[in-house]
């Protein structure tokens, strides 16, 4: 344990169904000084768990269980705020094991703030956490 | 229906037909099928048909052909016949007897060339086998790859010294076998996605028995499980819990040589599926928790692994111990 408490960065949502990946972003996620606020293994349970905790950032994988995947997560995510009037969302950033064409353009119709693909390297999980 | 009209529509039907007599031979075809074996009707009836049938298909056509006569039933089949250029084409041939005033007359088929069908079909069959031959290759290298890694943790632990390094370093390497048991169980998987529970979790605790040299120390591991199959994603995972739970129980419930008996189960009851270790060794302290007796790592994994597949957990201290760990079930539709 850290003697010296030192501030958190940001609170970060984890999307991801499995659970070795999930750990293996948890550990560095508070490596870099943030939070994890919540982990959800599904789209539904992701856009729950946005509204409840308003992260920061989202961290999303793209496949998960059940019919919806990340990007229809992220899109729902921003259709609720944008019904409650909120303007500030979180920033999602995409982990996604495929680097197919297919995927990178469903991808980038969201907008998203950064996109990893897995083998996630820390040093780039990090950057797009640090990024101004 | 004028009888002109009867012709018309038997010569300008865009399918070929045939008939034949309660004798079984035939004794028309419309112009379709003439135009298509380019001879006449004298040359095409009797059995005369069948010497424009392949000859590697011409036993089976016949046969066919022959016992539907006998029963009196419909029949459907697929053969190649000769077309007027020489080309064997696939036809679809369906035939069905018919009657006159009531009384058995003999038999009227029809056949559409359905060659374009088979060849796409049979482009279809063979991209599978060449699909699942790269994905047994996949699964092979795969299996080699997580044995190179049991390779490179291998040869870390040469260079150490530190016993709970050291031990962190085994764990690692039991775990990474158990991922590349699955795989070895994929290679010849019937359908390349599931494989034989029951076999997985007996091969998986054979190794586990060796590495832990149960044998010598009088430890039996006794797996009870379901014949049935399950996903690769599941597996891997319900390998890994085994592999967790076996492990600590091998470790921790027989000390000082005391010999014993591990039960792994793999059961499926209503809609659930329950695995469950058992050991009849030392037992835990009522008050400790499973986590007591497992490094921290190893219990962060099974609790992981528990939620991932949505199970939950239970520790029974009735004698030795048992844990049981609770799963949907997933082996049957609707479920």
């Amino acid at each position: 344990m850290e003697a010296v408490a030192t501030a958190v960065k940001g609170r970060v949502l984890i999307v991801e169904d499995q659970f070795l990946a999930v750990e293996f972003l948890r550990i560095w996620v508070k490596a870099y000084g943030f939070e994890v606020c919540g982990v959800a293994k599904s789209a539904p349970q992701a856009v729950a768990l946005a509204l409840e905790h308003r992260p920061d950032y989202v961290l999303m994988d793209v496949r998960l269980e059940g019919e919806k995947d990340g990007v229809d997560a992220a899109l729902a995510i921003y259709d609720k705020l944008a019904a409650i009037q909120e303007s500030v969302g979180p920033r999602i950033i995409y982990c996604t094991g495929s680097s197919e064409p297919s995927t990178l353009s469903r991808i980038s119709a969201d907008h998203p703030f950064a996109v990893l693909i897995k083998p996630i390297e820390p040093s780039e999980l990090g950057a797009a956490l640090l990024a101004p | 229906m004028p009888e002109i009209m009867f012709q018309e529509l038997a010569d300008n039907a865009p399918v070929m037909i045939w008939r034949s007599g309660p004798d079984k031979l035939c004794n028309w075809f419309n112009t379709p099928w003439l135009e298509f074996v380019g001879r006449t009707i004298e040359q095409e009836s009797g059995y005369g048909w069948a010497e424009g049938v392949h000859p590697d298909d011409l036993d089976r056509c016949v046969a066919v052909y022959n016992n539907a006569f006998d029963a009196r039933e419909k029949f459907s089949m697929n053969y190649r016949l000769r077309r007027h250029d020489g080309v064997y084409r696939w036809l679809l041939d369906t035939g069905a007897p018919y009657y006159r005033e009531g009384k058995f007359a003999g038999y009227f088929g029809s056949c559409v060339d359905v060659s374009k069908q088979r060849e796409a079909h049979d482009l279809v069959v063979q991209a599978l086998a060449e699909r699942d031959a790269l994905l047994r290759e996949v699964y092979h290298r795969v299996k080699n790859n997580l044995q190179q890694i049991e390779g490179l943790i291998a040869i870390e632990g040469l260079t150490l010294s530190d016993p709970k390094a050291l031990h962190a370093l085994e764990s690692l390497s039991g775990r990474v076998r158990a991922m590349g048991a699955v795989h070895q169980r994929l290679i010849t998987a019937k359908n390349l996605s599931d494989i034989f529970a029951r076999d997985f979790i007996s091969s998986l605790c054979a190794d586990l028995a060796r590495s832990q040299a149960a044998d010598s120390r009088g430890i039996v591991i006794r797996v009870e499980a379901e014949a049935g199959e399950v996903n690769i994603e599941r597996a891997v995972i319900l390998g890994l819990l085994v592999n967790e739970l076996t492990t600590n129980a091998l470790k921790h419930a027989f000390p000082d040589g005391r010999p014993g008996e591990v039960a792994v189960r793999y059961l499926h009851k209503d809609a659930e599926t329950i695995l469950e270790i058992r050991d009849n060794g030392i037992g835990m302290p009522a008050e400790l928790p499973l986590r007591a007796r497992t490094e921290h790592s190893g219990f962060r994994l099974i609790e992981g692994f528990v939620d991932q597949l949505d199970g939950r957990l239970t520790i029974d201290r009735a004698s030795g111990t048992g844990v049981v760990v609770t799963l949907p079930r997933t082996d049957r539709v609707g479920l």
